[in-house]
Formats: structure tokens, C-alpha cells, sequence
């Protein structure tokens, strides 16, 4: 596959994933929904890293470290690797793995605008940058 | 012991670990030492956690349980949205939890070097928001 259809693969998989976060939540059911939007969040950062770097990741320590390092050569990135933070540690770490899902709810439902914020800066890619 | 008390020794407690950790880092610098690295970012990790605590305590007078109902970060978390001077901390300790303890402690891997020597630097300055942070007469 070439990369910009993989790119837009991974896209494609991120929403779905999101899609399915908001009817488990529905259901009420916020933990398993969590770990759903979290996998959303992984995705999208995962097509992001893939514009930018021409390297898909494949474990969440390759995303962490990639998100973390073009945070440092790109602001806008930057925005977003603090908000992929916040979800790695509330919908995966806490929620998911710990049971405490209060602060989750908005976060599931924000993860279509970063989705969106993610595709809008894999638009923008360079495309020269690596990890 | 006073609350107060127990976070005056928080405090003083996060500082030596920080101190500990920076020599450490030092050392692993002068003659390059990957496990002494690795005990330079735990120890700053440690560091961090205490001086968060102390600054729980002070302001809430619970200190947190690790891993308990009243975990530090949950309690930082809660008390971020009362106090919105809080929030650069919270996000701060959120960057160190995923960063110097899922990456580089759990995971063991210290590249890159830069990312890990810078973040195990800053946690001086981080302990020192916490001081600042919990006013006057502490720390």
C-alpha cells in the first residue's frame, strides 16, 4: 500500500474505533468505551507519525516517544502530544486499567476533534522529519 | 505529626531524592553508565511524586496513597479543576508519568539520551513549582 493510502487506512480505522467508543459509551459502559477511544487516539497519532516520519509505529512506546519528539520540532504538534498525554494516562491508564472513569466522558467524545487536529496537521506534513 | 510537618518532610525529602538523582546523573555522564541512568530517572521520578504530595497535602491536608483510592495523580487531577493555577503542574506530572516513568522506567529505554537527560534535569525546577506553589513557610 502506498503510504498516503495507509496513512488514510489508519485514519479510516481511528474513526471507526471512535465510532464504536460512543455506542459502548451509550450503552454505559465509560470503561470499555475508554480503552476504545484510547485505541482511537493511538491510531490517529500512529497516521499522524506515518505523514510526518514515513515510519508507522508499532507499539504504544514507539507513539509516545514519536509523538513526543515532533511535539519538540513543531508547535502545533506539540498541542497535541499534551493532549495525547492526557488520554494515555486517563482513558488507557486509569479508566481501562484502574476502573476510575470520572473525567472520561468529554475526553471520549473529544477524541473526534482530535482525530480531526491529527489529520489536519498529517495534511500539513512536511513529511521530511524522523524519529 | 502535624500536616504541616509531614509536608515540610515531603518536601525536604523530594529535595535530597532530586539531589540524588542529579548526581547520579552526572556521574552516569562522566562515564557512561546506562543502569545508573535509569536509577538517576527513578529517583527523579520519585522526587516529583513527593514534592506533589507535600503540595497535596498542603492544600487538601490528605496526603496521597500510591496506588490507593487517594492516588497522587488523581488527587492533582481534582484538585487542578478547584485551583486553575494548578493546571501547568498537572500537566507537568501528566508529561513526567508518560514520559520518565511509562518510557523510560517501565520500558527501560533512555533514548533519546537528550529527551531523558533534559527530563530528568527539569524535575529541580519541577519541585521547586511545588514549593512555590504550597506558599510560604514550606519547603
Amino acid at each position: 500500500m502506498l503510504q498516503p493510502d495507509r496513512v488514510s487506512a489508519i485514519f479510516a480505522d481511528a474513526r471507526d474505533l471512535h465510532a464504536d467508543a460512543i455506542e459502548i459509551l451509550e450503552l454505559g459502559k465509560p470503561r470499555i468505551a475508554a480503552e476504545a477511544a484510547w485505541g482511537a487516539t493511538k491510531r490517529a497519532t500512529d497516521a499522524l507519525v506515518l505523514a510526518r516520519t514515513g515510519r508507522e509505529p508499532s507499539g504504544t512506546g514507539q507513539t509516545s516517544r514519536r509523538i513526543i519528539y515532533l511535539g519538540r520540532i513543531d508547535p502545533d504538534v506539540s498541542v497535541l502530544a499534551r493532549q495525547y498525554n492526557d488520554r494515555i494516562v486517563e482513558l488507557h491508564g486509569r479508566c481501562f486499567y484502574l476502573g476510575i472513569c470520572n473525567e472520561v466522558h468529554d475526553l471520549i467524545r473529544g477524541t473526534a476533534e482530535y482525530i480531526r487536529t491529527a489529520e489536519q496537521l498529517a495534511a500539513a506534513s512536511a513529511g521530511d522529519a524522523s524519529c | 505529626m502535624l500536616k504541616t510537618q509531614r509536608a515540610a518532610e515531603l518536601f525536604n525529602e523530594a529535595r535530597k531524592t532530586g539531589e540524588d538523582s542529579l548526581r547520579r546523573l552526572d556521574d552516569s555522564e562522566k562515564h557512561w553508565d546506562r543502569r545508573e541512568l535509569l536509577r538517576s530517572a527513578e529517583q527523579a521520578w520519585e522526587a516529583a511524586t513527593q514534592a506533589t504530595g507535600a503540595l497535596i497535602l498542603t492544600l487538601s491536608g490528605v496526603e496521597p496513597e500510591p496506588n490507593g483510592k487517594n492516588d497522587t495523580y488523581g488527587m492533582l487531577s481534582s484538585l487542578a479543576i478547584e485551583v486553575p493555577e494548578l493546571r501547568p503542574l498537572k500537566d507537568k506530572y501528566t508529561d513526567m508519568s508518560v514520559y520518565l516513568y511509562d518510557l523510560v522506567i517501565c520500558n527501560g529505554s533512555v533514548d533519546p539520551l537528550e529527551f531523558t537527560i533534559e527530563a530528568i534535569r527539569n524535575t529541580a525546577d519541577y519541585i521547586r513549582e511545588c514549593q512555590r506553589l504550597a506558599g510560604p513557610g514550606l519547603g
